[in-house]
């Protein structure tokens, strides 16, 4: 559930658990917005190569570091809403 | 036209990684990369960086011979317009590349130097003693006598080497020109007390009435260097109202009129010192502040009309720092534990000193666009002082991608060593655009030769 997260198109992240602010690239947007929308984390790399203009080896990795961040940063993953957010 | 839109096989966005970047409170809008506080910089003096990188390699020094004229006329005008007798002298040390002290020296420009070794290379590029000045707390004896022998203006640090060229002016039976060096408050921090003899306590009076009841020397003139990096113009006022006050103070008690002041170097650059909140280039003030300053104080002092005293200046930085360009390309990225974006790039502190002291301009050669994000440079160098810049914007870039340092003209190259790596090429674009190579990069044996390896260590 990432009913915490409310994410605008152009970027703008504000998650209400934290009351914490974070802008995100046009992909990172698209990507959020996918698993905000329910989307499973497994097809995030074909999802951001039948959109953006990227070939899936990079895509896979990006997406895995990405990820990667939205959980290390306490986006993600974190059911504690204390978590220190690194910022 | 009946291409659909969100037909992904017809055209796919272009692509930026995805990334996050947490707004820190109170900064929210130094992010997200604002397209009006985008910046890069495709040309250096219309030459394009890919071609320079591509002739020379990574990293290089560029000089622009054009700014380096330009910034030399602006100062000199600042001061001739205000002041009948200016002479600027190149302060050596700030960037003694043959290229860049040919310029100057073109331009009318003296030299000033600190040593024998610079005193040489003064020489070298057809500089005549009479056309040099001689600073520094430490000249050995047999440099001081190949000066005097040359008729080069020497500027006495303290009282031993006063005694040295007495003994000097006594031997060779005739009466040696000298200038004193002096220190005092000028109301900046920190104060530059240890050259020279102080104004404020009369110890620079007291060695005036000394050298000139000794009968071997002449008092010619009276030097002070108050700092480097001045942001204020004031300091020189009163730095040159007191060398005015002591030449004044000089002639009545001597008889000896006083025929240059020299208010040494300090002019800032356009750079940004680390402890400035805004843009260097905005807080600076113009060099003409610092020309009304000195020369109001000047020509305040009371001097009778035929007595002024010629205007001696040693600016360095201010004249060479916005002339240096550094290029260097990016090796590799990274995500530091905190989250933060760092890159790695080819140009360490080790040929960069002054990022000890300035926020450099870091910008890319080319921006694809993408967000801005604030970005650790690092240099190549396995040591954790290798930092360019603790914090930058930048947008995206990938490896092999070309950035421009600047300023870099003044003191990186003099004080740039072999540490890790050698010290790269350097060219400088003459103002027709010619691309001259000045300095070679370097080689290993440029490194190893001067070492000897005993016999009983050889491999
Ligand atoms: C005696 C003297 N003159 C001139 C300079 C040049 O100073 P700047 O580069 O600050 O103009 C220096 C630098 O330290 C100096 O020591």
């Amino acid at each position: 559930m990432l009913d915490h997260l409310a994410l605008s198109e152009s970027g703008f992240l504000f998650d209400s658990r934290t009351g914490l602010t974070y802008t995100l690239s046009k992909s990172g947007t698209f990507l959020l917005r996918a698993l905000i929308d329910g989307a499973d984390a497994e097809t995030l790399p074909e999802r951001l190569v039948a959109t953006f203009d990227v070939e899936p080896p990079v895509a896979r990795k990006d997406v895995e570091q990405f990820l990667f961040r939205l959980t290390d940063i306490g986006i993600l993953g974190h059911a504690d809403a204390d978590d220190e957010v690194a910022a | 036209m009946s291409r659909l839109p969100d037909d992904p096989s017809v055209k796919r966005l272009p692509y930026e990684p995805p990334t996050i970047i947490a707004h820190k409170t109170g900064l929210a809008n130094k992010f997200g990369g604002a397209p009006a506080g985008r910046r890069s910089l495709p040309r250096i003096e219309g030459v394009p960086v890919s071609e320079l990188v591509e002739r020379f390699g990574s990293p290089l020094f560029v000089f622009s011979e054009h700014t380096l004229r330009r910034t030399y006329r602006e100062v000199h005008r600042a001061f001739a317009l205000r002041y009948p007798k200016v002479q600027l002298a190149w302060s050596y040390k700030t960037n003694y590349l043959d290229a860049v002290c040919r310029v100057f020296h073109q331009e009318g420009a003296w030299a000033e130097v600190v040593s024998e070794v610079e005193y040489a290379m003064a020489r070298r590029l057809g500089i005549p003693g009479s056309h040099i000045l001689f600073n520094g707390p430490y000249k050995p004896e047999p440099a001081l006598r190949v000066a005097i022998e040359e008729g080069a203006h020497i500027h006495i640090d303290h009282h031993e080497e006063l005694y040295t060229i007495e003994k000097i002016a006594k031997e060779l039976g005739r009466k040696v020109p000298v200038t004193l060096r002096i220190n005092m408050d000028t109301g900046i921090q920190p104060r530059w007390d240890r050259f020279g003899f102080n104004y404020d306590n009369n110890e620079a009076l007291t060695a005036i009435r000394r050298l000139h009841t000794g009968g071997h020397l002449v008092l010619e003139g009276l030097h002070a260097h108050i700092g480097t990096f001045m942001l204020d113009p004031q300091a020189y006022a009163r730095g040159a109202a007191k060398l005015a006050d002591l030449a004044l103070a000089a002639k009545r008690d001597t008889g000896v009129a006083v025929k240059t002041i020299d208010l040494g170097g300090g002019l800032p650059s356009r750079a940004t010192l680390h402890a400035q909140y805004g843009p260097g280039a905005d807080t600076k003030p113009p060099v003409d502040d610092y020309a009304e300053a000195i020369t109001g104080a000047l020509l305040a002092a009371g001097f009778p009309q035929d007595e002024l005293p010629t205007l001696l200046l040693e600016s360095g930085r201010a004249l060479v720092d916005e002339a240096g360009f550094m290029i260097t390309r990016v090796a590799g990225h990274k995500r530091l534990a905190n989250g933060t974006r760092a890159i790695i790039v080819d140009a360490g502190v080790n040929v960069l000193f002054t990022s000890f002291w300035y926020r450099h301009d870091v910008l890319p050669a080319v921006d694809r666009g993408g967000m801005l994000e604030e970005t650790v440079v690092y240099g190549p160098l396995c040591m954790n002082i290798d930092v360019v810049r603790p914090s930058v914007l930048l947008p995206p870039l990938e490896a092999g991608d070309a950035l421009v340092i600047r300023p870099v003209g003044a003191y990186n190259v003099t004080q740039a060593m072999q540490f890790i790596r050698l010290r790269p090429a350097i060219v400088m674009i003459g103002e027709n655009k010619e691309i001259d190579l000045i300095r070679r990069e370097e080689v290993l044996d440029d490194l190893k030769g001067p070492e000897l390896l005993p016999d009983r260590l050889k491999p």
